[in-house]
């Protein structure tokens, strides 16, 4: 379509001095763009969508946690403005979210990116041994309780605990309201005593209170006792703790990395590894390099920059380029990063990013290298992490297009990565 | 303790409603930032919500933010097509034409029938230079009412395969349905102008002058017309009538390689303003 004309003409339309003026005629189709659903929601309504909000909850109580369940939808009429709907209670669970994962907005500062946002999936139902009893029953021996809360399922033990050791004296609590009235629970022992409780129960209280009886008798004992006891509750507090730390996965610590000094990145100590397709210029040092960080800053201007590590040759190696669709105040970009595998592209992942500089400025790109895991940061922010084991070291340097323009960079910097 | 819990669940599920009841009451009454504002506030996710949220934040431009809510939703309902034709869109207008195009493809795969994502898909392959595969999608749409896009679609499709006539047959039933179709008659001046037709130039120029004014393509055709035919009394009539509407400096910012262009010199240019301040005698002007 590119073309351009001039005519032999006596005042012809080219002749005499520069400039020229310019008519153009471009072809276009923004007609397209008019087209209902291209840049607008369709009108249509899908027939799946409901036609009023609905609601769902879910609420299941997994031991001391409740999780609450919502899904809201709205039908697609509500795209446009229009009257509020009525909100009506629905069944069909949803999805529940920790407040972590709720979706994270970033400020619009330097930089912008959008995300997908994938919440997590329902959980497995929830063990029934795990759910709440009902009131006026007890509650289960193993389940974990408040220290201070005490087991009805096991009235003795209480007893001797609470009433035998150190004051006879019971306390009520708020929790005692749900046990059943024949707990002995809000009465003394020596009430038990004095009412002759009857049958094994009775007898066990009976046997309780002569221990307590010749406790009190022996001092000496009884300090000791006390002391054992406590002990034992130091013991088993820190043995709960402990557990409950164990539960949480440990990290493995982070290896140490050292920064090593930067290579020499003169316009000398590079190599040009390629041409075409693609002309790829390493650092020469750099060739087994494994671990890194690279620094550099790219131009807005410039269309695109491109960078390579992990270059075994020319056939393999990682590409990463930052692609300005247009240098604005706050221009558009992508980052792009692909393989290149015995001379084959591999996929490609695109992740759109917003720089906001004006033409002519510079924006910070930092891509660092452990193992197998690269991550990618613009304009210090994390932008991209990734992981791929096919190439475990190589040269580290720049790359570009044969049709496009070369990559220019300023204040490159390469820094090896030294593990301790 | 259960009641507790329940009564702390419904506390946070009425929260929830309420902040996409307000959010759409807000929107209603056109405070649609004040609507998107209370649903980015952090809470349950809700696949509905996150769908109202892309399209307040694409009624208030910020494409890149819906792209993600429509993605959200999309991972999590990979049918939902309301979603997929918006994540489309906005890929669109971002200028992102390759993820685009396999947004709309992703939504024929789901429902052949849409004609709407035909003509999106075209017109992203026309925005990827790939005319042919844009002509055989504009070719497949069978709605009436995508019918003149798909009219245009083809006739730009085969203007750039350079398949002329067909082209301009396509861009004349285009014309039928809807006359004075502006971008029609741009796109048959630039095709005219390729082959050097000065009648059809011509004719399809005044046919957009008397639309619509103030083209710009419209003047400037009849400028390049009348000014091959040595018509320069004419020409810097047309040229005069194109300052109105566009600043000299304008057309010296020329040189976009990618669209026909016709150039006059400085001197050209001069003669016509001269023309415009002394129209030049009969004799005078047939001696130049």
């Amino acid at each position: 379509m590119s073309a351009s004309y001039s005519t032999a003409f006596p005042h012809s339309p080219e002749s005499g001095s520069q400039p020229f003026i310019h008519f153009s005629f471009p072809v276009t189709w923004s007609f397209l763009s008019a087209y209902p659903g291209i840049h607008r929601s369709e009108p249509k309504p899908e027939p799946t969508r409901p036609a009023s909000i609905q609601i769902a909850t879910e609420l299941t109580q997994e031991q001391s946690e409740t999780t609450i369940r919502t899904g809201v939808s709205i039908p697609e009429r509500m795209a446009t403005p229009g009257p509020v709907e009525l909100l009506e209670t629905a069944t069909p669970p949803r999805l529940a979210d920790p407040p972590e994962d709720h979706p994270h907005f970033p400020d619009r500062g330097g930089i912008d990116r959008w995300e997908m946002v994938i919440p997590k999936m329902n959980r497995p139902t929830a063990r029934s041994s795990r759910k709440l009893a009902p009131p006026g029953r007890t509650l289960a021996v193993d389940s974990p309780r408040p220290q201070g809360m005490r087991s009805a399922s096991r009235p003795g033990a209480e007893t001797a605990v609470t009433g035998g050791l150190l004051s006879i004296a019971t306390r009520q609590s708020s929790f005692q309201q749900s046990v059943p009235e024949h707990s002995i629970f809000g009465r003394s022992i020596e009430d038990a005593v004095a009412q002759g409780t009857s049958g094994v129960f009775g007898m066990r209280v009976r046997q309780l209170a002569g221990v307590a009886m010749q406790l009190f008798r022996n001092r000496r004992l009884l300090v000791t006792i006390g002391g054992s006891l406590a002990a034992l509750l130091v013991a088993g507090i820190l043995l709960f703790a402990l557990k409950q730390d164990m539960t949480v996965p440990r990290r493995p610590s982070p290896p140490v990395v050292e920064t090593g000094p930067a290579l020499d990145v003169d316009p000398a100590r590079w190599v040009t590894l390629s041409q075409s397709p693609r002309q790829i210029n390493v650092v020469r040092d750099s060739m087994q390099l494994a671990d890194f960080r690279m620094d550099f800053q790219g131009l807005a201007d410039a269309k695109t920059s491109g960078w390579v590590f992990r270059v075994k040759d020319a056939r393999n190696y990682y590409a990463m380029s930052v692609e300005i669709a247009k240098p604005s105040a706050s221009a558009s970009a992508v980052l792009k990063r692909f393989a290149v595998i015995d001379g084959r592209d591999q996929p490609m992942t695109q992740t759109l990013v917003a720089i906001d500089s004006q033409p002519g400025a510079l924006y910070k790109v930092r891509t660092e290298a452990r193992g197998s895991r690269f991550t990618t940061w613009i304009a210090d922010r994390k932008i991209d992490e990734w992981t791929d084991a096919r190439l475990s070291d190589g040269g580290v340097g720049l790359y570009n297009d044969r049709t496009e323009a070369a990559t220019v960079v300023a204040d490159l910097a390469v820094f090896p990565l030294l593990r301790k | 303790m259960q009641s507790q819990a329940a009564v702390a669940a419904r506390i946070a599920v009425d929260q929830s409603a309420g902040r996409a009841e307000a959010a759409l009451r807000l929107r209603a009454e056109d405070r649609v930032a004040e609507a998107l504002e209370l649903l980015s506030q952090p809470g349950d996710y809700a696949q509905d919500v996150y769908t109202l949220r892309g399209d307040l934040q694409l009624e208030l431009g910020l494409l890149h933010e819906a792209v993600g809510s429509y993605s959200t939703v999309i991972a999590v309902d990979p049918d939902n097509m309301y979603a997929h034709q918006n994540l489309a869109g906005c890929l669109g207008r971002l200028g992102r034409w390759r993820a685009a195009a396999e947004a709309f493809q992703k939504i024929l795969d789901r429902d052949s029938y849409s004609d709407a994502a035909r003509i999106g898909l075209g017109q992203c392959l026309l925005h990827l230079n790939q005319p042919e595969e844009a002509l055989a999608c504009f070719e497949k749409c069978w709605s009436e009412g995508a019918l003149l896009p798909a009219l245009f679609g083809k006739a730009v499709a085969l203007q750039t395969l350079r398949r002329f006539d067909e082209s301009e047959a396509q861009y004349l039933r285009l014309l039928e349905l809807h006359p004075g179709a502006e971008e029609a008659l741009r796109n048959l001046i630039a095709l005219c102008l390729e082959i050097f037709d000065l009648a059809r130039v011509e004719r399809y120029a005044q046919q957009l002058v008397k639309a619509h004014p103030r083209s710009i393509v419209g003047l400037q055709a009849l400028t390049v017309v009348a000014f091959e035919r040595r018509s320069y009394e004419s020409a810097a009539d047309c040229y005069g009538r194109l300052l109105e509407t566009i600043p000299e400096e304008k057309l010296f910012e020329g040189g976009n390689g990618d669209v026909f262009e016709y150039r006059l010199s400085r001197r050209n240019i001069e003669l016509l303003h001269q023309i415009r301040r002394d129209p030049l005698p009969r004799t005078r002007r047939e001696s130049h």
